[in-house]
């Protein structure tokens, strides 16, 4: 049965073909043997009434010879004579001589010995002829003639029943071959048939796989990849083909599996990078804090200002105090984070510090929605950008600078606008700080160890969103404007 | 995999039966036409002799028993018997049927003579040519055949006088004294060919025993014996005559000595309506003659066993052949059948029937 399966559909094909072929013409001989015998015997049943009618013939040509040359004793007569003696004993070696037990063959037997007895009598007539011996040749005569009258009669009725014999067989040899006839339609349609089904379970069996094959592949284009494996039947063509088929499915499944785990690890790989960065980050704040103690660092102001208070430094107080409230800020809120507003009153002693140093050349002012006041930001965002304003924008410039701050709605997103009206920034630096490879270098350069890149990357994870930050360059000398977009839903 | 096997079992399947069907249709056709061909190339037993009958009436039951009774001694013997019997449309004579059975140099002639003369110097041609011959039933007293199987013909008339002298006692018995005829005619049914004295002995015999009886008895009645002679190339003859005798109101018994006379007889009594009142003598036994004893149409029949005297004949061959001589004479015995003892013959009858029917 396996070796059956393993075979190719074409010898799955051409065997049943030709092992019901060569059935076919099996039969086809064997019934043509046979016809051919019974053929032979038709041909055959009358032969015996052939032989009777020769040898009765042969008996009457003798006597009539004998009769002939009795009257005119010619030699002509008397060749012909012993020409049908000859011919009649020829005829008679065919007969039976055997005592067997059915009446045709012993009247076979009767007829040989009357023959011969006939014979020998007619012999004897022939030689008395010739002697002259006109007595005996007339006894001897008579006796012949008594004797053919009985043999011709006789032979008669032996052919008689040698005709009834072979009309009876002649009979069955007839309705044999009507059952032949019969029986040879009744085997080539039998044979027929079953070629017929044998072919139709054949190629059954091997049209269901393809059907099968062609149905999962038609659920695999309408996108079911689930599909189970198709089961291999056996191991010609269509095998082979589903074979194939199950080893594809099994690629794309493995594809797609590999896809997925590459998405997962980048996933993965990202959120330690910007793990490393936070570690990195904590690693340079507790460098700058582990340079000054920063709560004696405040004490310390604020006792300076409790002393510029006292000697009516005002002015001095309120430069100290805020000094204090700046540093004090930076060591508490790092690592939490905070509100717009504690950002915004932090950009304001940071303002007030830096007029306090550079007299005064900084004109700030700010446009902020107070509904947006409580909305909860990272800490250290706004600074930052501030300082980066001052620093990058308004240093140097020959006309007065100002910086403008504001906090507004736009569409979904809370938006922090910081505009100044400065030198103005160049599109490269645009997209080298929004996203540039170089992100960590302006680290050192703030006063805070804080960086554009740290603010964008510590929004963009803590929103979790991409666009966190647009930086608008006006043109040259024409300032910049930076707008932070908080996404609302965050605050819901 | 599973259908897949239970597929391939059931291909596998359907083509073996169909092979095997083929294949024992096929061989039972061989068959047949094996056996059609042995059956037009039959070759039957090779026997050592070969015997053969000569009757004038080859197809009478009688002489149909003896035949099957020779047949069934003969194969014991390894003797082949046959019949030589008239052709289709050809009826031999008993002298040429004997020209045959010489020229054709059979190992054995069973003869039922015609008693004819020719018949007679037949017979002597045989023997000096060593054929030896058995007369059957009917003898032939003059030629020289080596022995006579067959009934003592003057013994059957007196069995028959015997039997016709029993049925008229008992036919008497019922009558008054007043109603007794004078005369009581008995009808001889005879041969008109056959040449044979035996029939005449036996009438013979017959009208001695009554003759006899009669004045033994001091009778005060006659009964008259007439010969009818029947022409049997005549096939209605036998009903003609009898027909006649019954209009004619001549005849008180039928006396038969064959049988078809026998069955002749008893239908023309009862086509005329005339049973009892005619009483028939039958010779030999038929299932129609038993059948016939057993209602009272036919009063007795007088019988040989024919089987018997086959074998006899066979038997009185064989003797010859091994010792050079056999006695002249082999007597055959009768049996008279009546309504007393026709039952058990019937039966005998039935079982060959049922023999046949199997």
């Amino acid at each position: 049965m396996n070796r059956w399966k393993n075979l190719s559909i074409r010898a799955k094909l051409v065997i049943p073909f030709l092992t019901m072929s060569l059935v076919v013409l099996l039969c086809n001989i064997f019934l043509y043997s046979n016809i051919n015998t019974m053929i032979n015997e038709l041909d055959s049943v009358y032969q015996s009434n052939s032989n009777m009618n020769e040898l009765s013939d042969a008996l009457t040509e003798v006597q009539e010879n004998l009769t002939k040359f009795l009257n005119n004793k010619s030699s002509e007569t008397l060749e012909a004579y012993y020409a049908g003696v000859q011919e009649l004993n020829q005829l008679m070696e065919t007969l039976n001589t055997d005592i067997y037990g059915d009446d045709v063959s012993m009247m076979e037997r009767n007829i040989y010995n009357m023959t011969t007895e006939y014979l020998e009598i007619t012999d004897q007539a022939i030689d008395s002829k010739r002697g002259r011996n006109i007595e005996n040749y007339r006894t001897q005569y008579q006796e012949a003639s008594e004797r053919y009258d009985i043999i011709q009669p006789y032979i008669a009725q032996l052919n008689i029943n040698h005709f009834k014999i072979n009309s009876a067989n002649y009979e069955i040899l007839v309705e044999y071959m009507g059952f032949f006839k019969t029986m040879s339609i009744l085997i080539l349609i039998g044979v027929c048939i079953s070629t017929i089904i044998v072919v139709l379970i054949l190629t059954q069996n091997i049209i269901s796989p393809l059907h099968k094959l062609a149905k999962v592949a038609d659920e695999v284009a309408a996108g079911n990849l689930e599909v189970e494996h198709l089961e291999v039947q056996s191991q010609d063509e269509i095998g082979i083909v589903t074979n194939a088929f199950n080893h594809m499915m099994d690629s794309i499944d493995e594809y797609i599996r590999r896809v997925k785990v590459n998405a997962e690890t980048e996933n993965i790989m990202k959120e330690k990078e910007l793990i490393m960065q936070g570690h990195l980050k904590d690693a340079q704040l507790k460098y700058l804090q582990a340079q000054i103690n920063p709560h004696f660092l405040f004490n310390t102001l604020n006792a300076g200002a409790q002393l510029a208070m006292l000697e009516g430094a005002d002015r001095t107080c309120t430069f100290v105090e805020n000094m204090a409230d700046f540093f004090r800020y930076n060591v508490k809120k790092i690592n939490e984070d905070s509100t717009i507003e504690e950002e915004l009153r932090l950009v304001d002693n940071y303002l007030y510090i830096l007029n306090v140093r550079f007299g005064g050349e900084i004109h700030y002012s700010s446009e902020v929605e107070e509904q947006w006041l409580g909305t909860r930001v990272p800490s250290m965002i706004l600074q930052p950008i501030v300082e980066n304003a001052v620093n990058y924008g308004i240093r140097g410039i020959d006309w007065e600078g100002h910086i403008v701050l504001k906090v507004y709605e736009h569409d979904s997103y809370i938006c922090i606008s910081i505009f100044d009206n400065g030198v103005g920034i160049s599109e490269e630096a645009v997209y080298d700080i929004l996203y540039g490879e170089d992100r960590e270098t302006d680290l050192a350069k703030n006063s805070t160890g804080i960086g554009m890149v740290n603010v964008i990357s510590r929004l963009q994870v803590y929103y979790n969103h991409e666009q966190v930050m647009r930086i608008i360059a006006k043109g040259e000398n024409q300032g910049t404007e930076v707008i932070i977009y908080i996404p609302k839903l965050q605050e819901a | 995999m599973k259908n897949n096997k239970n597929l391939g079992l059931i291909i596998t399947l359907f083509i073996v039966s169909v092979m095997t069907i083929i294949l024992i249709i096929l061989l039972i056709f061989q068959q047949k036409i094996m056996a059609v061909s042995e059956e037009l190339a039959s070759q039957n037993t090779l026997y050592e002799k070969y015997y053969v009958l000569i009757a004038e009436e080859s197809d009478d039951v009688l002489w149909d028993s003896v035949y099957a009774g020779a047949v069934a001694a003969g194969a014991e013997a390894d003797v082949y018997v046959e019949v030589i019997e008239d052709g289709d449309g050809i009826e031999y004579s008993v002298q040429e049927k004997m020209r045959i059975a010489i020229d054709s140099n059979v190992d054995g002639i069973i003869l039922s003579s015609d008693g004819n003369e020719e018949t007679t110097l037949l017979i002597d041609e045989a023997v000096e040519k060593g054929i030896p011959v058995v007369t059957v039933l009917n003898d032939d007293t003059q030629s020289m055949k080596q022995s006579y199987v067959g009934v003592n013909m003057y013994s059957l008339g007196e069995e028959y006088g015997r039997t016709i002298w029993g049925c008229l006692q008992e036919y008497l018995e019922e009558k008054e004294e007043e109603e007794v005829q004078e005369v009581y005619t008995v009808a001889v049914l005879m041969d008109a060919s056959s040449q044979d004295t035996g029939q005449n002995t036996a009438f013979l015999g017959m009208k001695e025993f009554i003759e006899s009886t009669l004045e033994l008895n001091e009778c005060y009645y006659q009964v008259e014996l007439e010969s009818v002679a029947i022409d049997k190339s005549n096939s209605f003859e036998a009903e003609e005559k009898i027909a006649a005798m019954i209009l004619a109101n001549t005849i008180d018994v039928i006396v038969c000595l064959n049988a078809d006379n026998t069955d002749a007889a008893y239908r023309t009594i009862v086509d005329y309506n005339e049973v009892g009142n005619v009483q028939i003598l039958g010779y030999y036994e038929t299932e129609d003659i038993l059948d016939a004893i057993s209602k009272e149409i036919i009063q007795a029949t007088i019988t040989v066993d024919g089987e018997e005297v086959g074998k006899q004949c066979i038997r009185a061959l064989q003797e010859y052949e091994e010792m050079g001589y056999v006695s002249e004479y082999f007597p055959v015995d009768t049996y008279v059948l009546t309504t007393d003892n026709v039952e058990e013959y019937l039966e005998k009858y039935e079982e060959e029937g049922e023999a046949e029917d199997e």
